[in-house]
């Protein structure tokens, strides 16, 4: 159906929950543009190319490099919803021993991305983790760059990554398919032309573009910087899974949700969050996927928490494992300690009474506002209500919004006729009474002082 | 132009638990409940039908609408005044108001050849969803501009009339060219 020609029909489908409708413009906001997607992969190439330079402690040794983590499985986000910042992380498969020592391989990748005064990246912020080097970039993203080595006669893609943690003087290897795991996800998550339709039918009411247009919209105008306009051809547009699956949306929330805990509320600082790869191996687990996006989030959440449950019966922490490679153990640093998991269990009630509250309170700005803002953060509430605002003026614009005789405004099928101002002539066969037409708050504001 | 009978039958058919009182053969004062959200709204509605002809603006002779209940809250410090879209007064009536700002007149959005029904109330069911939000967030999400200052320039007392108003003359309400100096 194409919605920007058939409004009417669109108008008709679009009978979304306001709740459901919030939180998806929620979600929405968390996503990552297509653009900030291929500004990522071009950093982290960028970055393996200047690991494989000449001179390099890696010279000509670096095999390739792919996306890992939540970029593989498109259920990354920003890290701030206001601005473009958000974090990559990638694999780099290097060609050495694959029993390197693991302080002298972070060590060295170390070096080979800050290279010598003038390079690239030198005056970055680099920092070596215990499996990783994160480049920070001057626009704020960072770029996790995880060395490894294939292991020869292993199923494909396994590999071993290099621990080590100077605090503790923890030093190991471990085996692990990153890569597996990206394809077994993205092979198995549920996608949803329901939910495809109605998220995308949501972005357009309120942004006023498709999924497909913006992705259009977006790619000509990094084309036309290089390219007379009649010489560009719109490319066929590949729809991530992010626009597609419900579980995979509900991951994204579930993420800024942990983040938001994580960051902000004091019985959580210092302590580590749940891993984005342990939350999505569990998601692939839940059952049957909702095109209900909160109904999603709750259940994926719900699912989580039985788990843990069964744990802590058994006192012991969560394992979960990667089911593209058995021995690859996901929960091998989180939890440490079963008091991280029941957290993160707390956490999880939090999220699921929250949003059962919200079902059942139904759309009240106060209410949408306060949940949404506790739940996911920063401006969480403040985009939901601007959004329902904005569908709601399209709505009016184009006839498609009713009022029910208690003053519920909902969308509704557009009629005709409105304009000869006979008694009754703007109630429409549904009961709901139709407005003549778009109007404007105007007038003035009440000033600090006034005395009314 | 609608007679306020017509308007008072066409109320009383679309809305029919709203209460209607007529004071003067050419006025109507409704009287019912909205609830676009949680809230549950007492709202009153005035209209008087003008005489032709009168000459008068189509903010001198819309419809009057206040919140009776609960009473609109104000949000102190909000760079948006305290409470936005709003006329604290206005020049028909003597009642405090405040008034909902509705319609663009200049743009003829609301005119006395309109219903009450399906423009007056959906537009304030929909002014008390944006409130609510702006009370929320003290952003107000809806459509909306304020009507530009006049005072910028002109005399005290025009100034001190804008004031009152709610940054909206007096002159602009009545559509009379204030004297000038």
């Amino acid at each position: 159906m194409n919605i920007t020609t058939n409004f009417e029909e669109f108008a008709r489908q679009l009978d979304i929950d306001p709740v459901e409708a919030a939180v998806m413009d929620v979600a929405r906001a968390l996503q990552i543009t297509q653009t900030m997607n291929k500004q990522a992969e071009s950093h982290y190439r960028g970055l393996a190319t200047h690991v494989d330079r000449p001179g390099s402690p890696f010279e000509d040794l670096v095999d390739e490099i792919y996306a890992s983590g939540s970029f593989a499985i498109h259920a990354a986000t920003r890290s701030r919803l206001k601005r473009d910042q958000h974090d990559v992380d990638a694999v780099l498969e290097l060609n050495c021993p694959a029993d390197s020592n693991p302080e002298w391989v972070i060590g060295e990748l170390y070096k080979a991305i800050r290279g010598e005064r003038g390079s690239k990246y030198f005056d970055f912020l680099i920092e070596k983790n215990s499996r990783c080097v994160t480049v920070t970039y001057p626009d704020g993203v960072t770029v996790d760059l995880m060395p490894v080595v294939r292991l020869i006669g292993q199923p494909e893609r396994v590999a071993v990554l290099f621990h080590h943690k100077r605090e503790t003087g923890d030093s190991y290897h471990k085996v692990v398919n990153p890569k597996g795991f990206a394809e077994y996800f993205n092979q198995h998550v549920e996608t949803s032309k329901t939910f495809q339709d109605r998220f995308d039918a949501r972005r357009y009411l309120v942004d006023g573009e498709t999924y497909v247009e913006l992705a259009n919209r977006t790619a000509s105008n990094s084309t036309r910087v290089t390219l007379e306009k009649a010489d560009t051809q719109p490319m066929p547009v590949h729809v991530p899974l992010d626009q597609k699956s419900a579980r995979v949306v509900a991951l994204q929330l579930i993420k800024r949700f942990r983040d938001k805990r994580y960051r902000k509320h004091d019985d959580h600082r210092g302590k580590r969050k749940p891993p984005s790869i342990i939350i999505a191996a569990i998601a692939l687990d839940a059952g049957p996927v909702n095109d209900n996006l909160v109904d999603e989030v709750i259940a994926v959440a719900r699912y989580m928490r039985r788990l843990i449950r069964k744990a802590e019966e058994k006192l012991r922490p969560l394992e979960v494992r990667n089911p593209a490679h058995y021995p690859d153990i996901f929960t091998d640093r989180w939890p440490e300690a079963r008091s991280e998991q029941q957290l993160w269990s707390s956490d999880l009630r939090t999220l699921v009474e929250q949003l059962e509250t919200l079902k059942r309170v139904g759309f009240d700005p106060a209410v949408v506002q306060s949940v949404l803002t506790d739940l996911f953060g920063e401006k969480a509430g403040d985009i939901a209500l601007g959004a329902y605002h904005q569908a709601q003026t399209t709505n009016l614009e184009h006839g498609t919004l009713g009022m029910t005789p208690s003053g519920k405004l909902t969308p509704a099928k557009p009629t005709s006729g409105l304009a000869a101002p006979t008694i009754g002539a703007g109630v429409a066969s549904s009961g709901l009474i139709m407005p003549a037409r778009a109007n404007t708050n105007m007038g003035g504001t009440i000033p600090d002082d006034n005395c009314w | 132009m609608i007679t306020v009978g017509n308007q008072v039958s066409d109320m009383a058919d679309v809305f029919p638990g709203w209460s209607c009182e007529r004071p003067t053969s050419r006025t109507a004062i409704w009287i019912g409940q909205l609830q676009p959200h949680k809230t549950i709204y007492t709202v009153r509605v005035e209209y008087t039908e003008p005489l032709l002809p009168e000459g008068r603006s189509a903010l001198y002779v819309q419809p009057l609408v206040e919140i009776l209940n609960p009473k609109l809250k104000r949000r102190f410090g909000n760079a948006e005044g305290s409470l936005p879209h709003v006329y604290v007064a206005h020049p028909r009536t003597n009642r405090s108001g405040p008034f909902l700002c509705l319609f663009d007149d200049k743009k003829s959005q609301w005119t006395s050849e309109d219903l009450i029904s399906n423009t007056t109330i959906p537009w304030t069911s929909n002014w008390l969803s944006c409130y609510e939000s702006w009370l929320a967030t003290g952003t107000w999400f809806g459509t909306g501009k304020h009507i530009q200052t006049e005072s910028s320039g002109r005399n005290a007392i025009s100034a001190l009339m804008e004031h009152y108003n709610a940054t909206t003359s007096h002159a602009a309400l009545t559509r009379y060219a204030p004297p000038t100096t």
